[in-house]
């Protein structure tokens, strides 16, 4: 059987210990900020401002966390620390239109899960 | 300035070759008084005896007299010089009275000095053979030096065509020394190689003091780099004397060749990997919107023919990401950019996660999988979390796809307690087909796959590279038996840190935690809502009775901290207005002793934290990693809340 899932809530499952609602809401406000934040870093590279994608990356690593696997992360984390220290910022480039790729994937699978709850 | 002078033995070897009885005692009688050198003399009374005698010895100095039986003039001395070809005689020619000149001569064909017998005295012996050793010496290093150099020297006068050549320069040339006096003679004995100084004395004497690069052909064939090089000068008989060196650079010149041909192919090499790379990941995103939709596609209604098409292009596109993904991991190693992310890991969480995802590959080919890690084994181990588990899928995910019976086991277990650390052993046994003996030293080498009977599996030969790099970063080991056709075990090793959030070993069911009802006051600082949502559920969930206040940026978090007693900080680093390195520096800082002195947990999302204890310098008192695990957070405030 293949694993049909580009995210991973194990985490959320932990933190939420089988409280419905709360995860509801979790993955509300996670659906809430990915929507917005990560299409925020691909507008900001025309401006080339990696100090503001920084502290997005920053912030999304968390929420990140709850919600995928190392598919997401991975790249998430290149973003981080390749803007931070200014390196191989084509990378990171790649990697925030991946995730913006990504997005409409991710947000249906934890829409389709918040729905479910 | 100092000069290293040569070396002067207390005691030199004087061999004398000399027919004449009376001058022979007069000789010995003379180095016997003089006090400016301590001398063993020999003495044979003809040439062929005094061969006989260099041939067995080595002497300091040779004291030869030209009028012997078996030799008389010069040709004493070119016979002697004649017959020790390869060695540089140091030799003080003896002459009568009336042979001044002859002793002239014999300094011109290479003698160190000549000495009238009837002038002789303690003083005058002593001195010229001091001065004769020391000038030999000193030509000897020259020499050798100039040999070591490849330098040659060379003599011209235009005027009389007069030219002298050492015998490096010959050598250099590739000819025999035929100790030609005039350029002319060179030429025409030594052939074509001469010919060199012709055209370089033609533009010599347009440009004095010329320097120039040449490529020759030695007799031989053999091509040659050389740089001549002179100087015009005037001599003591007002004739104009061009004196220079000639230099093999042949040695130099071929190392640059290959130097900048590594250096060519090395910079191919990058820009065709960096093409790779290039080209790898621009196919990655597409690759991934391919897997993203199949993915969604097979959760649609769709019949079974249309479902096993999907599944063949998602396992089809998976396999072709792995590939990708194998290629950028080889390319950021190769660039050197591969990095460590240590953190705390529940090392039997991960095995449970890394079983449940082999597992139903395990059971589709009816194997059976027993993932076990030894009770000794602590719980919470600093580890780089992502590599290992990599490491763990590629090794496993290689026995299940070579394994058709039998079993694969994981097992992990400690291999040895060390002073700081201990070394974690994972061993991957499977019965599956075997790695041939003669392919076991060849499967850590990139783009090598293991071939049975002819068949090669699919695989780029990346896998196993990247394993064994990612081990070697870690300090690690990896080791493999193998048995054809019974089955293959990986070892592999790595150091690793229990943290202090470790359980007891043997009993890794058994919580650490403290259970009952708690009264602390905890500050939450963090300005992102989700992280204070998730806190705050934790804390309600595992600290039943605690009171949590929050603040979502520094200022705010004093505040809080002057109007309540707080029993413990949980700080976000990275905030507006006041991040949480100034908050925790203004609060130890405070002159009330139980603020300055409250427990501090940096929260951060940031790995590095990890790498050292600068987190303490920077006044905190630990911290946890986000997205925390609960009970981890729990853990640690128990540490210092109840210490």
């Amino acid at each position: 059987m293949i694993s049909t899932q580009l995210i991973d809530v194990s985490l959320l499952e932990e933190v939420s210990a089988g409280d419905n609602s709360f995860k509801k809401m979790m993955l509300e406000m996670i659906i809430n900020e990915l929507s917005t934040e990560v299409p925020k870093m691909e507008m900001l590279i025309d401006t080339a401002d990696w100090d503001t994608i920084h502290n997005l990356s920053h912030k999304l690593k968390t929420t990140l966390g709850y919600i995928c696997g190392e598919e997401i992360c991975g790249p998430n984390r290149q973003i981080e620390t390749a803007s931070k220290y200014q390196t191989e910022l084509d990378m990171a480039t790649q990697n925030i239109k991946f995730l913006n790729e990504q997005l409409p994937v991710l947000l249906v699978e934890l829409e389709n899960l918040a729905a479910s709850l | 300035m100092s000069i290293l002078m040569p070396h002067i033995p207390t005691l030199h070897k004087v061999l004398l070759i000399e027919d004449n009885a009376a001058d022979a005692r007069l000789v010995s009688y003379y180095l016997d008084q003089t006090t400016l050198i301590k001398t063993k003399l020999s003495h044979v009374s003809n040439l062929k005896a005094g061969a006989e005698l260099i041939e067995k010895e080595t002497f300091s100095v040779i004291l030869l007299d030209l009028s012997l039986h078996d030799s008389q003039g010069l040709a004493t001395l070119q016979k002697l010089r004649n017959l020790f070809p390869k060695q540089i005689l140091n030799i003080i020619v003896l002459t009568g009275n009336i042979d001044k000149s002859l002793g002239i001569d014999a300094i011109r064909l290479g003698a160190q000095d000549y000495l009238i017998k009837s002038n002789l005295d303690p003083d005058i012996l002593g001195k010229a053979i001091r001065f004769a050793i020391e000038r030999h010496q000193t030509y000897r290093y020259l020499n050798e030096t100039q040999r070591q150099a490849k330098i040659g020297s060379w003599r011209y006068r235009p005027s009389s065509d007069e030219f002298f050549a050492s015998d490096l320069v010959y050598e250099i040339l590739g000819c025999e020394n035929t100790n030609s006096e005039y350029l002319s003679d060179a030429i025409e004995k030594s052939g074509s190689s001469f010919l060199i100084f012709v055209h370089y004395l033609e533009e010599e004497k347009e440009y004095p003091s010329l320097h120039k690069d040449h490529i020759a052909r030695k007799p031989n064939g053999n091509v040659i780099h050389i740089i001549i090089k002179s100087e015009r000068t005037v001599s003591l008989d007002n004739q104009i004397q061009i004196n220079g060196t000639i230099q093999d650079i042949t040695h130099r010149v071929r190392m640059e060749e290959l130097s900048k041909e590594a250096e060519f192919n090395k910079k191919t090499l990058e820009v065709k990997e960096q093409f790779i790379a290039n080209v790898s990941h621009e196919m990655r995103t597409p690759m991934n919107a391919i897997l993203g939709l199949s993915r969604l596609l097979l959760n649609a209604d769709l019949n079974p023919e249309q479902l096993q098409y999907i599944k063949s292009i998602y396992e089809s596109s998976e396999m072709l990401l792995g590939i990708v993904n194998d290629i950028l991991e080889m390319t950021s190693h190769q660039k050197g950019t591969l990095q460590l992310y240590l953190e705390p890991v529940n090392i039997r969480q991960l095995i449970n996660y890394i079983e449940a995802l082999l597992m139903h590959k395990i059971n589709e080919k009816g194997l059976v999988g027993n993932f076990q890690v030894d009770n000794q084994v602590p719980t919470y181990l600093l580890l780089d979390k992502l590599r290992i588990q990599q490491i763990l899928l590629n090794l496993i995910g290689n026995s299940v796809k070579f394994t058709e019976n039998g079993s694969i086991s994981v097992y992990i277990t400690i291999s040895e307690i060390r002073a700081e650390d201990l070394l974690l052993s994972f061993k991957i046994t499977d019965t599956g087909i075997g790695i041939p003996t003669e392919q076991l030293d060849a499967i850590f080498i990139p783009y090598t796959t293991v071939r049975h009977e002819n068949k090669a599996y699919e695989s780029t030969g990346l896998g196993l590279t990247i394993v064994k790099t990612w081990i070697d970063q870690m300090n690690g080991s990896v080791e493999v038996e193998s048995v054809l056709g019974k089955g293959t075990s990986f070892e592999v090793k790595i150091p690793a840190r229990p943290t202090e959030l470790k359980v007891p070993a043997g009993d890794s069911n058994i919580s650490p935690l403290y259970s009952g009802n708690y009264d602390w006051t905890i500050l939450l600082v963090d300005d992102h809502h989700l992280n204070l949502l998730v806190a705050m559920k934790t804390l309600e969930k595992k600290c039943p009775g605690a009171k949590v206040i929050t603040a979502i940026n520094g200022e705010k978090a004093l505040e809080e901290l002057e109007s309540h007693h707080i029993d413990i900080v949980l700080m976000d680093l990275q905030m507006p207005i006041m991040d949480g390195y100034e908050t925790t520096k203004i609060i130890r800082q405070s002159n009330n002793p139980i603020i300055a002195n409250v427990p501090i947990l940096a929260m951060t999302a940031n790995a590095y934290i990890t790498k050292d204890n600068s987190f303490t310098e920077k006044g905190f008192t630990d911290y946890v990693l986000k997205p925390f695990d609960p009970d981890l957070l729990l853990l640690k405030m128990n540490k210092y809340l109840r210490s």
